[in-house]
């Protein structure tokens, strides 16, 4: 028996964990639990300081008193509710609106019915998206959509997605050639159990000016791409209308739609929120912003028009949902810990919610006279990770994206079914071994 | 396989730790074996598994303090211990749940490279470093 990584738990699990958006976070989660149960190599608490003697020469001595110091951060701008509900992107009124407000939904709208795309939330998953999206291309299935919306990871690819096919080799790379050091750093920040400053930088390196432009260019012509967070100091999903963020141009419009991107995708508890710098009656301050998952794992319009005692006709062509995450339960024997229970309950809830918002989503469409059609990762996928972010395996799931895509029955026009009870022979048999 | 158990441990621990060496190879001048403060700082180590069924990668802070590497925040989860000498040659282990790993490498002004392995050998592989602060 070896005993259980503990601060890897608390850093890989409670960063996906807490994802919400990560539904593969309950994968991540069980490698610590099968440790419990496979022989590990040999474990005799080596002290560190034997460990280092005879290599660099002499054995290090105690060290000094003065290492990490608890993060200190910077006290907030208080702010009252009435500057949150007004509060405003300096320079760019027409940012952002409150995903609840149904006029603020309607006037963004493009004024010509078309057929949207909804990328959801998903984590290292939404490698899925992004390869259907090149299968799409690749058949030359793919419309222009007029709509694009995107949560979490599903925000990550959305500019891509709206900016059309000659960027699917970025959207590509994006989700087949990185790797966990290229999304976050181990080690709480006060606000997480890990830092996103990877990703940050990731982002900045894939949110160009010419992407920025193109997205502009697309906006102008009538097209919308929508990216939404949760502001945590208000509890409500805010919309943010990225084409009119890339038509104000420059460096403020540039540094703002990769700020989004980066909130989008903050897996609250996991990595840190990002702040916001906004003005509203004179007084500047920073709203706390997280991940858009936190108010659904993927947008069509605000709840209110949404609800099946609406009567809200949906303005599209054509609903194609893309779904960047398993929705059957996952077989895991949960270590007993904080962060592998909160894990598995989140895990579990995030399916829970995203076949709700399915349901709710076929239903809005059939009263509004629009075709649905969702994909969603082929039950039959199975690859093995070997931990956050694996290469391999995002690139196997690219690839079921990449020949679903390219098939002819790339979505399906119902949710898919709900499961029934469990088998009583797992297909997974890697998984179970593991449990024993 | 999900059989990873320890291994996926000991690339996690494994990860924490920036080590380097000073390999017979490298052989250097004893009077190089001092500690400096020439690499103090706050460091970002990424490290990758070649070999074994370890997680693919990772990435820690670490820092650097009179050529001592320690943790870069407060995390009583694992704990990392190791030297830097003038040459810049840096040695670390990291342990954690009794579990541990060492790396050996060599760091520059800014960045540093080398290479570790998990005791038990169930993983090994390379790192890489950048200063950040």
């Amino acid at each position: 028996m070896t005993s259980t990584p503990r601060w890897y738990v608390y850093t890989a699990t409670a960063l996906l964990a807490a994802a919400l958006l990560v539904p593969s976070a309950v994968r991540f989660a069980a490698a610590p639990a099968a440790a419990q149960s496979v022989s590990g190599p040999a474990t005799t608490a080596a002290g560190p300081h034997r460990n280092t003697r005879g290599r660099a020469g002499n054995a290090p001595t105690k060290p000094p008193v003065v290492a990490a110091q608890p993060r200190q951060l910077p006290p907030r701008i208080p702010f009252t509710a009435a500057d949150a509900a007004a509060a405003a992107i300096p320079g760019m009124p027409d940012a952002r609106f409150w995903a609840a407000s149904e006029t603020d939904f309607n006037n963004a709208l493009p004024a010509q019915p078309g057929p949207w795309l909804l990328l959801s939330s998903g984590g290292e998953d939404g490698a899925f998206g992004a390869g259907l999206l090149n299968g799409l291309s690749e058949s030359g299935h793919r419309p222009d959509y007029t709509v694009v919306t995107g949560v979490s990871t599903g925000a990550l690819m959305a500019p891509f997605a709206f900016a059309g096919p000659r960027y699917d080799g970025a959207l590509r790379d994006a989700y087949t050639k990185i790797t966990a050091a290229d999304i976050f750093e181990a080690g709480g920040t006060g606000e997480s159990f890990a830092d996103s400053w990877p990703l940050k930088d990731l982002i900045a390196k894939q949110i160009t000016p010419a992407l920025l432009a193109d997205v502009a260019a697309a906006q102008r012509s009538g097209r919308r791409l929508f990216v939404i967070t949760t502001d945590l100091d208000a509890q409500r999903s805010v919309v943010w209308n990225m084409g009119a963020i890339a038509v104000h141009g420059g460096d403020a419009a540039l540094n703002l739609f990769r700020t989004v991107l980066l909130a989008s995708s903050a897996i609250p508890g996991g990595f840190p929120p990002v702040l916001i710098d906004v003005e509203a009656n004179g007084k500047h301050f920073a709203e706390m912003h997280v991940d858009g998952g936190v108010g659904g794992q993927f947008f069509v319009a605000p709840a209110a028009l949404m609800a099946s005692t609406s009567d809200y006709r949906l303005p599209a062509t054509q609903l194609y949902v893309v779904v960047n995450s398993g929705l059957e339960p996952d077989f895991q024997v949960v270590e007993r810990s904080t962060p592998a229970i909160l894990a598995q309950a989140v895990g579990a809830a995030v399916k829970v919610d995203t076949r709700l918002m399915l349901d709710r989503t076929y239903v809005a469409a059939k009263r509004s006279g629009v075709d649905f059609n969702v994909a969603t990762i082929p039950m039959g996928f199975r690859a093995p990770s070997r931990g956050p972010f694996d290469p391999e395996y995002m690139g196997a799931l690219f690839q079921a994206g990449y020949e679903l895509g390219k098939s002819a029955t790339p979505f399906s026009n119902e949710p898919p079914p709900y499961p029934g009870r469990p088998a009583l022979q797992s297909p997974d048999t890697d998984k179970a071994g593991a449990n024993r | 396989m999900r059989k990873f158990g320890g291994i996926f441990t000991a690339i996690a621990v494994a990860g924490l730790l920036v080590a380097i060496a000073v390999t017979p190879a490298d052989a250097t001048p004893k009077h190089v074996y001092v500690r400096t403060r020439a690499f103090d700082g706050l460091w970002s180590v990424s490290i990758f598994t070649r070999d074994g069924p370890c997680a693919p990668s990772y990435r820690y802070p670490a820092r650097i303090v009179g050529g001592h590497v320690m943790q870069a925040e407060n995390d009583f989860n694992y704990e990392i211990n190791g030297v830097v000498v003038r040459n810049g040659g840096i040695s670390v282990t990291v342990s954690s749940g009794g579990q541990s790993a060492t790396g050996y490498g060599r760091l520059s002004r800014s960045r540093g490279a080398g290479w570790w392995r998990a005791a038990g050998g169930q993983c090994s592989g390379t790192w890489s470093a950048s200063r950040r602060g």
